[in-house]
């Protein structure tokens, strides 16, 4: 049962955050600040949906399933991120 | 909800379809076909769903499976017959 | 509600897809597109066809458009009122047609009872991969052979312009780091076949997925272009070839018997794993 709400709250949360990325994506006005609101907000948002469905489940296979799904989403984020500013500083 | 599903496969069609006839540029015709197969692709999978069985009838997952490769191999060769008749054209 | 907002959202992008007069904004909105029909067929419980669409239907067909309009200096022009008039004329008519032929369809039992009793005789527990590769197993020999030919098509035009890199050495690194993981991955997800979501095409997708992020780093596979060629064929030629054999054996062609239809479907399955995820590389590369 606190299993339950722990998830629930978790789930809300990370669904601000997302929301608060995307609303940052639309209204910012440049483009770095942009790319924080996709980086950044977005990981965060998902760190804690990715939370909130480990503590919904209790069989080993996928916590471990959803920890690589994690590992994977923060690493081609951070690879994302990093192309994006790199083609706006170039062409800038 | 089925009914809706329907509803967007056909619009879907109906607008790509127009834009095919219209655009005079490869880039859009070739989008507009694919969006075509995509809403073709959708009233199969609702059909799919139509039924009184459980689990949704597998047949038509099946083909929209082969469909959708056979769609981007499709547009592979499109998009390189269109990159040599630009080729042509200089 | 979730059905309503996510249609709506497709619809929406197919529409600015199709009207914004930059080709690059279009493609874009295209990639859009094909994630949300992906959604939508989770919705609708096609898993597997969620998969596929998500990693063709969207990545890759939106490199492939990508690449067009970058090599095409082509303006959009503005169609003539003629056949702006009959283009609408047209969609119109089509649109009743399919307006009155919707009041038509009702929910009935189709072949989906037929395909769950027999589930047992085929060898494998995923229902979708039994229709694919044991009930319809003529349809998707047939399949894999016009992509074979389309690709081979495609070779023979003998187009020189290389496709589209990125010379970084974080992609580089990262493409490498991470092709072992999707070559395991995607095995497993084409093992995963014989009994729930996934199979030979989804794999095989994947697979082409993740070779073509290690040719967008600007490198090539460290393979001889004659395996290469095995690869491709690969599926067209051990699907028939097993065909033929169960037919000379006097089973009937791609009839397998029960014993022998899991290990069979596993080999199919095999092959046109690796022959869908080396055709589909070969269509972004353009060549070999």
């Amino acid at each position: 049962m606190a299993f339950e709400i722990l998830s629930i709250a978790f789930m809300f949360i990370g669904a601000i955050f997302l929301l608060a990325g995307s609303i940052g994506l639309i209204r910012l006005k440049d483009t770095y600040s942009r790319l924080h609101a996709l980086t950044k907000a977005d990981v965060l948002g998902f760190g804690f949906i990715v939370l909130s469905c480990i503590l919904s489940t209790d069989l080993l296979s996928h916590w471990i399933k959803l920890l690589l799904v994690w590992l994977l989403a923060i690493s081609y984020s951070a690879l994302v991120g990093y192309a994006l500013a790199n083609r706006k500083k170039r062409y800038a | 909800m089925i009914w809706f599903y329907y509803i967007l496969a056909i619009l879907l069609v109906i607008i790509s379809l127009y834009h095919f006839i219209v655009a005079r540029n490869y880039v859009k015709r070739l989008i507009a076909l694919n969006i075509l197969g995509s809403g073709v692709f959708l009233f199969f999978i609702t059909t799919a769903k139509n039924t009184n069985t459980e689990s949704p009838d597998p047949v038509p997952h099946a083909l929209v499976l082969t469909g959708i490769v056979v769609a981007v191999s499709a547009t592979a060769i499109a998009v390189s017959l269109i990159l040599h008749l630009n080729k042509e054209e200089e | 509600m979730l059905d309503l907002a996510l249609g709506l959202m497709l619809f929406v992008s197919a529409l600015l897809s199709l009207h914004s007069k930059d080709t690059m904004k279009s493609g874009v909105f295209f990639i859009i597109f094909g994630f949300l029909s992906g959604l939508i067929w989770v919705r609708l419980e096609a898993p597997d066809v969620a998969l596929v669409e998500i990693i063709l239907g969207s990545a890759i067909t939106g490199l492939l458009i990508f690449k067009l309009v970058k090599g095409s200096k082509q303006k959009d022009l503005k169609a003539f009122t003629f056949t702006r008039l009959w283009a609408g004329f047209i969609s119109f008519l089509i649109l009743i047609f399919m307006l009155f032929h919707l009041t038509t369809i009702e929910r009935q039992d189709r072949i989906a009872s037929l395909v769950f009793e027999n589930l047992h005789k085929s060898g494998v527990d995923s229902a979708v991969n039994a229709v694919l590769l044991n009930f319809r197993g003529y349809d998707t020999l047939l399949e894999v052979g016009v992509i074979t030919l389309a690709i081979f098509g495609l070779l023979s035009l003998g187009l020189k312009r290389e496709a589209y890199y990125w010379d970084n050495p974080l992609l580089k690194g990262f493409s490498r780091l991470l092709l072992p993981f999707i070559v395991f991955f995607s095995l497993y997800i084409t093992y995963l076949g014989t009994f729930s979501v996934g199979g030979a095409f989804q794999g095989g997708a994947l697979l082409a997925g993740g070779l073509v992020i290690f040719a967008l780093a600007g490198q090539a596979l460290p393979l001889k272009a004659s395996i290469i060629y095995i690869f491709m064929m690969a599926g067209l030629g051990v699907f028939s070839l097993i065909g033929l054999l169960y037919a000379l054996l006097g089973y009937g062609f791609l009839t397998y018997p029960l014993e022998l239809s899991t290990i069979s479907i596993m080999i199919i399955e095999l092959s046109i794993w690796i022959s869908t995820a080396f055709l589909l590389y070969t269509a972004y590369r353009g060549k070999l």
